[in-house]
């Protein structure tokens, strides 16, 4: 598995076809409008999920039906796995179109109650 | 924000904007960068990444040519320097132009020095030749002289 604080793309083969998911400022624009933030993904898994897998399709497979869409999705191995290299992707994407104003610094901290 | 472009905002990402927004701030600074719009919008980060590092070359390197422009007219000054003193006897000359510009990689420091060798050597072996051809000159009047006055005794 690639690292996934690096994931940039997705490649794999499904029925004969090579598909590489990606995300772009379009795709992105495009999953917002459609209702799509990353904040509620723990409250509304399935739909946000279903939305962050359609938007990979955007870049590169555009005419994918969502049937086809949802049918590839159901026969991918390690799903949660899937899930998390989608959200790093995505995260990935923005983080470096929109990197922080400061760099992080270097020391460990810690919360205590 | 680091390695952007002056876009005429402290930072492209202004707060409480939706991401299409943000997304719409910062295209213009990628645009300075040389993309364009529609490369922003439907290129993966690998192709802004490429852009934002030869933004930086290219900033880099205007940098060294804006330093190189200055230290050129800095030694210019120190060249010309011995016309202006007014306490040297004589008529001083300024230093010599220079012939090339300074190298800027090594590659070029080392193939200027190579060629100046050459020149030099080139210079030498001229200089010899001439030398050479002056001294058999030289003999060769002087052996016609000495034969004529052997003439001139008998």
């Amino acid at each position: 598995m690639a690292d996934i604080n690096r994931v940039n793309q997705i490649n794999f083969d499904y029925n004969g076809k090579h598909y590489c998911l990606e995300y772009t400022p379009e795709s992105i624009k495009q999953l917002e409008s459609a209702g799509f933030t990353l904040n509620d993904i723990q409250d509304k898994p399935a739909t946000r999920i279903e939305q962050l897998w359609a938007g990979a399709f955007l870049a590169n497979h555009r005419r994918v039906s969502n049937t086809i869409q949802k049918e590839i999705y159901k026969s991918m191995k390690d799903r949660e796995k899937l899930v998390q290299a989608l959200t790093e992707m995505y995260m990935n994407t923005l983080n470096y179109l929109m990197p922080d104003e400061e760099e992080s610094g270097n020391v460990e901290w810690t919360a205590t109650l | 924000m680091d390695g952007y472009p002056v876009t005429g905002q402290s930072s492209p990402i202004p707060e409480e904007s939706s991401l299409a927004e943000m997304l719409m701030k910062i295209c213009p600074a990628y645009m300075v960068m040389g993309m364009t719009y529609n490369q922003f919008w439907y290129s993966n980060t690998k192709v802004h990444k490429a852009y934002r590092e030869a933004y930086e070359i290219i900033r880099k390197n205007e940098e060294w040519a804006r330093w190189r422009h200055v230290a050129y007219i800095y030694d210019t000054l120190l060249r010309v320097s011995p016309v202006f003193r007014s306490n040297t006897k004589g008529r001083p000359e300024p230093g010599k132009y220079p012939e090339e510009p300074w190298p800027l990689t090594e590659k070029e420091y080392e193939d200027a020095q190579e060629r100046r060798e050459k020149e030099r050597y080139e210079r030498y072996i001229a200089k010899m030749e001439a030398d050479s051809a002056r001294e058999l000159k030289r003999r060769a009047k002087e052996a016609r002289e000495e034969a004529s006055e052997d003439g001139e005794h008998r």
